[in-house]
Protein backbone atom coordinates (compact mmCIF):
# COMPACT_ATOMS: atom_id res chain seq x y z
CA UNK A 1 0.00 0.00 0.00
CA UNK A 2 2.75 2.34 0.92
CA UNK A 3 4.63 1.28 -2.37
CA UNK A 4 1.86 1.94 -4.42
CA UNK A 5 1.25 5.74 -2.76
CA UNK A 6 4.62 5.90 -3.44
CA UNK A 7 4.56 4.80 -6.80
CA UNK A 8 2.21 7.23 -7.59
CA UNK A 9 4.05 10.69 -6.19
CA UNK A 10 6.81 10.15 -7.87
CA UNK A 11 4.66 9.50 -11.27
CA UNK A 12 2.94 12.33 -10.30
CA UNK A 13 6.33 14.20 -10.06
CA UNK A 14 7.60 13.13 -13.36
CA UNK A 15 4.28 14.55 -14.76
CA UNK A 16 4.41 17.74 -13.49
CA UNK A 17 7.99 18.19 -14.20
CA UNK A 18 7.42 17.33 -17.89
CA UNK A 19 4.89 20.22 -17.84
CA UNK A 20 7.44 22.32 -16.58
CA UNK A 21 10.28 21.29 -18.94
CA UNK A 22 7.54 21.53 -21.73
CA UNK A 23 5.84 25.28 -21.36
CA UNK A 24 9.56 26.24 -21.15
CA UNK A 25 10.13 24.88 -24.32
CA UNK A 26 7.11 26.45 -26.06
CA UNK A 27 7.74 29.76 -23.81
CA UNK A 28 11.76 29.62 -25.36
CA UNK A 29 13.06 29.85 -21.54
CA UNK A 30 15.19 26.80 -22.45
CA UNK A 31 17.83 26.74 -25.09
CA UNK A 32 19.70 24.32 -26.32
CA UNK A 33 23.01 25.23 -27.94
CA UNK A 34 23.97 23.32 -30.98
CA UNK A 35 28.10 22.87 -31.25
CA UNK A 36 29.36 23.11 -35.00
CA UNK A 37 32.81 22.90 -36.62
CA UNK A 38 33.70 26.06 -37.84
CA UNK A 39 35.50 26.32 -41.40
CA UNK A 40 38.93 27.94 -41.31
CA UNK A 41 39.41 29.98 -44.69
CA UNK A 42 42.90 29.25 -45.82
CA UNK A 43 44.58 33.02 -45.69
CA UNK A 44 48.20 32.20 -45.01
CA UNK A 45 51.00 29.52 -45.49
CA UNK A 46 49.72 25.98 -46.12
CA UNK A 47 51.75 25.07 -43.39
CA UNK A 48 53.39 26.72 -40.47
CA UNK A 49 56.29 25.64 -38.60
CA UNK A 50 56.98 27.62 -35.33
CA UNK A 51 60.79 27.02 -34.02
CA UNK A 52 60.80 26.60 -30.44
CA UNK A 53 63.67 27.89 -28.19
CA UNK A 54 64.72 27.38 -24.70
CA UNK A 55 62.95 30.10 -22.41
CA UNK A 56 65.54 32.05 -20.77
CA UNK A 57 66.12 31.91 -17.01
CA UNK A 58 66.91 28.29 -16.82
CA UNK A 59 64.91 25.28 -16.58
CA UNK A 60 62.87 25.50 -13.17
CA UNK A 61 61.97 22.41 -13.37
CA UNK A 62 61.08 21.81 -16.51
CA UNK A 63 62.40 22.49 -19.92
CA UNK A 64 59.89 24.48 -21.47
CA UNK A 65 60.10 25.91 -25.16
CA UNK A 66 58.73 29.11 -26.69
CA UNK A 67 57.87 30.39 -29.68
CA UNK A 68 55.47 32.67 -31.78
CA UNK A 69 53.82 33.70 -34.91
CA UNK A 70 51.55 35.44 -36.52
CA UNK A 71 48.01 33.93 -38.00
CA UNK A 72 45.93 35.19 -40.02
CA UNK A 73 42.51 33.87 -40.05
CA UNK A 74 39.41 34.05 -41.97
CA UNK A 75 36.46 31.69 -40.14
CA UNK A 76 33.72 30.96 -42.66
CA UNK A 77 30.78 31.49 -40.20
CA UNK A 78 28.49 32.51 -43.52
CA UNK A 79 25.94 29.46 -42.46
CA UNK A 80 24.87 31.12 -39.01
CA UNK A 81 24.98 34.99 -40.72
CA UNK A 82 22.83 36.65 -38.31
CA UNK A 83 22.39 34.32 -35.53
CA UNK A 84 23.87 34.46 -32.11
CA UNK A 85 26.78 32.42 -31.15
CA UNK A 86 30.02 31.61 -29.41
CA UNK A 87 32.65 30.55 -31.39
CA UNK A 88 35.58 28.83 -29.25
CA UNK A 89 39.52 28.02 -30.21
CA UNK A 90 40.30 24.04 -29.65
CA UNK A 91 43.56 22.61 -29.11
CA UNK A 92 43.49 18.80 -28.59
CA UNK A 93 45.48 16.68 -26.38
CA UNK A 94 49.24 16.90 -27.26
CA UNK A 95 51.25 13.72 -27.37
CA UNK A 96 54.09 15.93 -25.96
CA UNK A 97 52.23 16.72 -22.98
CA UNK A 98 51.42 20.33 -21.74
CA UNK A 99 51.20 22.51 -24.45
CA UNK A 100 50.01 26.57 -23.91
CA UNK A 101 49.14 28.94 -26.46
CA UNK A 102 48.18 32.55 -25.35
CA UNK A 103 47.62 35.06 -28.13
CA UNK A 104 46.14 38.43 -28.42
CA UNK A 105 44.31 40.16 -31.52
CA UNK A 106 43.19 43.09 -33.57
CA UNK A 107 40.12 43.32 -32.00
CA UNK A 108 37.36 40.79 -34.17
CA UNK A 109 38.26 38.01 -31.48
CA UNK A 110 39.05 37.76 -27.95
CA UNK A 111 42.37 37.50 -26.77
CA UNK A 112 42.69 34.79 -24.73
CA UNK A 113 44.99 31.32 -23.29
CA UNK A 114 44.11 28.13 -24.01
CA UNK A 115 45.63 24.82 -22.80
CA UNK A 116 46.02 21.51 -24.61
CA UNK A 117 42.66 19.72 -24.11
CA UNK A 118 40.24 22.73 -23.45
CA UNK A 119 39.12 25.79 -25.32
CA UNK A 120 38.52 28.90 -25.02
CA UNK A 121 35.70 31.52 -26.31
CA UNK A 122 37.08 33.71 -29.02
CA UNK A 123 33.93 35.49 -30.18
CA UNK A 124 30.48 35.93 -28.72
CA UNK A 125 27.69 37.63 -30.57
CA UNK A 126 26.11 38.11 -33.53
CA UNK A 127 27.81 36.64 -36.51
CA UNK A 128 29.10 37.60 -39.45
CA UNK A 129 29.55 36.16 -42.50
CA UNK A 130 33.41 35.53 -41.90
CA UNK A 131 35.68 36.00 -38.77
CA UNK A 132 38.88 37.74 -39.88
CA UNK A 133 41.63 37.98 -37.33
CA UNK A 134 45.00 37.74 -37.59
CA UNK A 135 46.41 36.14 -34.14
CA UNK A 136 49.84 37.09 -32.44
CA UNK A 137 49.95 33.73 -30.89
CA UNK A 138 52.58 32.38 -28.88
CA UNK A 139 52.94 28.83 -27.56
CA UNK A 140 54.83 27.17 -24.98
CA UNK A 141 55.63 23.53 -24.64
CA UNK A 142 58.44 21.16 -22.93
CA UNK A 143 61.34 21.07 -24.76
CA UNK A 144 62.34 17.51 -23.24
CA UNK A 145 59.05 16.22 -24.88
CA UNK A 146 60.10 17.99 -28.27
CA UNK A 147 62.35 16.37 -29.95
CA UNK A 148 60.80 16.07 -33.27
CA UNK A 149 58.12 18.22 -35.22
CA UNK A 150 55.26 18.12 -33.97
CA UNK A 151 51.51 19.19 -35.39
CA UNK A 152 49.33 20.86 -33.35
CA UNK A 153 45.90 21.12 -35.16
CA UNK A 154 43.84 23.80 -33.76
CA UNK A 155 40.11 24.09 -35.10
CA UNK A 156 37.35 25.87 -34.09
CA UNK A 157 33.72 25.15 -33.23
CA UNK A 158 30.73 27.26 -32.85
CA UNK A 159 27.42 26.87 -30.48
CA UNK A 160 24.62 28.35 -32.41
CA UNK A 161 21.20 29.11 -29.98
CA UNK B 1 5.35 18.75 -29.89
CA UNK B 2 8.16 18.74 -27.08
CA UNK B 3 9.76 15.50 -28.35
CA UNK B 4 10.00 16.35 -32.28
CA UNK B 5 11.66 19.60 -30.93
CA UNK B 6 14.29 17.63 -29.00
CA UNK B 7 14.77 15.43 -31.84
CA UNK B 8 15.60 18.33 -34.17
CA UNK B 9 18.35 19.37 -32.10
CA UNK B 10 19.87 16.25 -31.69
CA UNK B 11 20.31 15.52 -35.64
CA UNK B 12 21.83 19.06 -35.88
CA UNK B 13 24.45 17.80 -33.58
CA UNK B 14 25.48 14.50 -34.63
CA UNK B 15 25.73 16.34 -38.36
CA UNK B 16 28.27 18.77 -36.42
CA UNK B 17 30.49 15.62 -35.67
CA UNK B 18 30.66 14.36 -39.82
CA UNK B 19 32.00 17.79 -40.63
CA UNK B 20 35.54 18.25 -41.05
CA UNK B 21 38.28 20.36 -39.48
CA UNK B 22 39.53 23.37 -40.52
CA UNK B 23 42.77 23.73 -42.87
CA UNK B 24 45.11 26.80 -41.35
CA UNK B 25 45.54 26.70 -37.56
CA UNK B 26 45.16 23.04 -38.08
CA UNK B 27 48.92 23.41 -39.66
CA UNK B 28 50.66 24.68 -37.39
CA UNK B 29 53.17 22.33 -36.05
CA UNK B 30 55.88 23.17 -33.31
CA UNK B 31 59.91 22.03 -33.46
CA UNK B 32 62.54 23.05 -30.94
CA UNK B 33 65.12 25.14 -32.32
CA UNK B 34 67.74 24.89 -29.10
CA UNK B 35 69.99 22.95 -29.04
CA UNK B 36 71.22 21.35 -25.14
CA UNK B 37 72.16 24.09 -22.73
CA UNK B 38 74.29 23.92 -19.20
CA UNK B 39 75.02 26.87 -16.68
CA UNK B 40 77.53 26.99 -14.12
CA UNK B 41 78.05 30.01 -12.07
CA UNK B 42 80.33 30.07 -8.97
CA UNK B 43 80.59 33.20 -7.66
CA UNK B 44 79.86 36.32 -9.45
CA UNK B 45 78.53 36.08 -13.18
CA UNK B 46 76.36 37.93 -16.06
CA UNK B 47 73.47 35.58 -15.38
CA UNK B 48 69.81 37.80 -16.07
CA UNK B 49 66.56 36.69 -14.30
CA UNK B 50 65.09 38.05 -18.17
CA UNK B 51 67.85 37.31 -20.82
CA UNK B 52 69.10 34.59 -19.50
CA UNK B 53 72.84 33.13 -19.44
CA UNK B 54 75.81 35.55 -19.91
CA UNK B 55 79.63 34.59 -20.11
CA UNK B 56 81.69 36.07 -17.01
CA UNK B 57 85.54 35.33 -16.68
CA UNK B 58 85.87 36.54 -13.64
CA UNK B 59 87.55 34.54 -10.27
CA UNK B 60 86.61 35.46 -7.26
CA UNK B 61 89.11 35.54 -4.06
CA UNK B 62 87.95 33.81 -1.11
CA UNK B 63 90.94 34.45 1.64
CA UNK B 64 92.35 34.70 5.61
CA UNK B 65 94.56 36.08 7.58
CA UNK B 66 95.38 34.29 10.61
CA UNK B 67 96.55 36.81 13.34
CA UNK B 68 100.36 35.46 14.83
CA UNK B 69 98.61 34.74 18.32
CA UNK B 70 96.70 32.45 16.29
CA UNK B 71 99.14 30.30 14.17
CA UNK B 72 98.45 26.94 14.35
CA UNK B 73 95.90 26.74 17.30
CA UNK B 74 93.68 24.23 15.64
CA UNK B 75 90.92 26.94 15.33
CA UNK B 76 89.14 26.57 11.96
CA UNK B 77 89.28 30.35 10.46
CA UNK B 78 86.42 30.90 8.81
CA UNK B 79 87.72 32.85 5.22
CA UNK B 80 85.96 36.13 3.71
CA UNK B 81 85.38 36.24 -0.06
CA UNK B 82 84.78 39.20 -2.96
CA UNK B 83 81.62 38.00 -4.07
CA UNK B 84 78.72 39.87 -4.15
CA UNK B 85 76.05 37.22 -5.31
CA UNK B 86 73.36 36.85 -2.29
CA UNK B 87 70.78 36.30 -4.53
CA UNK B 88 69.26 33.30 -6.43
CA UNK B 89 69.50 33.71 -10.00
CA UNK B 90 66.40 31.81 -10.23
CA UNK B 91 64.07 33.65 -8.61
CA UNK B 92 66.12 36.34 -7.18
CA UNK B 93 65.09 35.13 -3.50
CA UNK B 94 68.19 36.18 -0.99
CA UNK B 95 69.88 32.88 0.17
CA UNK B 96 73.41 33.88 0.90
CA UNK B 97 73.75 35.84 3.89
CA UNK B 98 76.88 37.12 3.26
CA UNK B 99 80.54 37.78 1.80
CA UNK B 100 81.48 34.60 3.70
CA UNK B 101 79.42 32.85 1.45
CA UNK B 102 79.72 31.89 -2.25
CA UNK B 103 77.34 31.30 -4.25
CA UNK B 104 77.34 28.14 -6.67
CA UNK B 105 74.09 27.47 -8.93
CA UNK B 106 74.15 24.97 -11.71
CA UNK B 107 71.41 23.16 -14.29
CA UNK B 108 71.07 21.69 -17.79
CA UNK B 109 68.52 20.76 -20.30
CA UNK B 110 67.86 19.07 -23.60
CA UNK B 111 65.42 16.50 -25.31
CA UNK B 112 64.95 12.93 -24.46
CA UNK B 113 66.87 11.93 -27.56
CA UNK B 114 69.78 10.94 -24.82
CA UNK B 115 69.37 8.48 -22.06
CA UNK B 116 72.18 11.14 -20.20
CA UNK B 117 69.96 11.68 -17.01
CA UNK B 118 72.19 14.26 -15.50
CA UNK B 119 75.40 15.72 -16.25
CA UNK B 120 78.34 16.28 -13.18
CA UNK B 121 79.71 19.35 -11.23
CA UNK B 122 83.60 18.21 -10.16
CA UNK B 123 85.38 20.58 -7.92
CA UNK B 124 89.11 20.26 -8.28
CA UNK B 125 92.11 22.04 -6.63
CA UNK B 126 95.89 21.41 -7.02
CA UNK B 127 98.13 19.55 -3.91
CA UNK B 128 99.17 22.64 -2.42
CA UNK B 129 98.49 26.65 -1.85
CA UNK B 130 101.82 28.36 -2.41
CA UNK B 131 103.20 31.44 -1.49
CA UNK B 132 105.80 33.62 -2.99
CA UNK B 133 108.68 31.84 -1.33
CA UNK B 134 107.36 28.75 -2.41
CA UNK B 135 106.14 27.48 1.00
CA UNK B 136 103.09 25.49 0.79
CA UNK B 137 100.02 24.61 2.41
CA UNK B 138 97.91 21.33 1.50
CA UNK B 139 95.12 22.38 0.04
CA UNK B 140 92.98 19.93 2.20
CA UNK B 141 93.38 22.27 5.23
CA UNK B 142 90.71 24.32 3.30
CA UNK B 143 87.05 22.60 3.51
CA UNK B 144 83.93 23.96 2.75
CA UNK B 145 80.30 23.89 4.26
CA UNK B 146 77.54 23.81 2.09
CA UNK B 147 73.79 25.46 2.79
CA UNK B 148 71.33 28.27 1.77
CA UNK B 149 68.54 30.76 3.06
CA UNK B 150 65.04 29.16 2.70
CA UNK B 151 67.01 25.33 1.47
CA UNK B 152 69.72 24.33 4.06
CA UNK B 153 70.02 20.86 1.25
CA UNK B 154 73.49 20.76 0.76
CA UNK B 155 72.68 19.41 -2.96
CA UNK B 156 76.49 20.49 -3.77
CA UNK B 157 77.82 18.80 -0.16
CA UNK B 158 80.37 19.79 1.92
CA UNK B 159 83.65 18.97 1.26
CA UNK B 160 87.17 19.69 1.30
CA UNK B 161 89.57 20.59 -1.36
CA UNK B 162 91.89 17.34 -1.27
CA UNK B 163 90.10 14.95 -3.29
CA UNK B 164 88.17 15.88 -6.41
CA UNK B 165 84.36 15.92 -5.46
CA UNK B 166 81.88 15.32 -7.74
CA UNK B 167 78.12 16.27 -7.52
CA UNK B 168 75.08 14.71 -9.93
CA UNK B 169 73.41 17.53 -11.39
CA UNK B 170 69.79 15.71 -12.41
CA UNK B 171 68.19 17.11 -15.73
CA UNK B 172 65.93 20.12 -16.05
CA UNK B 173 67.36 21.01 -12.39
CA UNK B 174 68.32 24.13 -10.79
CA UNK B 175 70.73 23.46 -8.23
CA UNK B 176 71.92 26.15 -5.80
CA UNK B 177 73.96 26.53 -2.58
CA UNK B 178 76.37 29.09 -0.82
CA UNK B 179 79.75 26.96 0.15
CA UNK B 180 81.26 28.77 3.32
CA UNK B 181 85.19 28.20 3.46
CA UNK B 182 87.16 27.02 6.73
CA UNK B 183 91.04 27.13 6.47
CA UNK B 184 92.01 24.18 9.10
CA UNK B 185 94.70 26.47 10.96
CA UNK B 186 96.35 23.12 12.44
CA UNK B 187 99.67 23.54 11.63
CA UNK B 188 102.54 26.36 12.11
CA UNK B 189 103.45 27.62 8.66
CA UNK B 190 106.19 30.29 7.60
CA UNK B 191 104.82 33.78 6.92
CA UNK B 192 103.32 34.25 3.53
CA UNK B 193 100.31 34.76 1.23
CA UNK B 194 99.50 31.37 0.25
CA UNK B 195 97.16 31.11 -3.24
CA UNK B 196 95.82 28.69 -5.40
CA UNK B 197 92.95 28.66 -7.81
CA UNK B 198 89.74 26.05 -7.39
CA UNK B 199 87.93 24.96 -10.31
CA UNK B 200 84.60 24.01 -10.86
CA UNK B 201 83.48 22.31 -14.02
CA UNK B 202 80.03 21.21 -15.21
CA UNK B 203 80.10 18.93 -18.11
CA UNK B 204 77.85 16.43 -19.87
CA UNK B 205 78.99 14.13 -21.95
Amino acid sequence: MTRTHTTNTVRALLCRAALVVACALLNGQVAFAATYAVEEMPVGPAETIVPMKWVAGGPDGTSLVEGSMLAPLKLNTTRWLGKQGRVYMVLPPQSIGPVRARWTTRGALLPGELQAGNRTLVYSGTLPAYLTETLTLKLEADGYRLSQPVRLEFRFEIEVE
Amino acid sequence: MTTRFLSLRLLGFALLLLAGISPALALVSIMRAGTPQIYLQVGDGNYSLAAGPGVNSKVNTVRVTVPGRELGNGSPQLMNSDSMTLQSLRDGFPICEDSTQVYIGAWWRRDNTSSQSSATLSISAPQFLVNEHSDRIPFSKIRWDSTALGDETAHIAAGNFGTLQTTPIGINTWVENCHIFYYANDALVPAGVYKGTVTYTLSNP
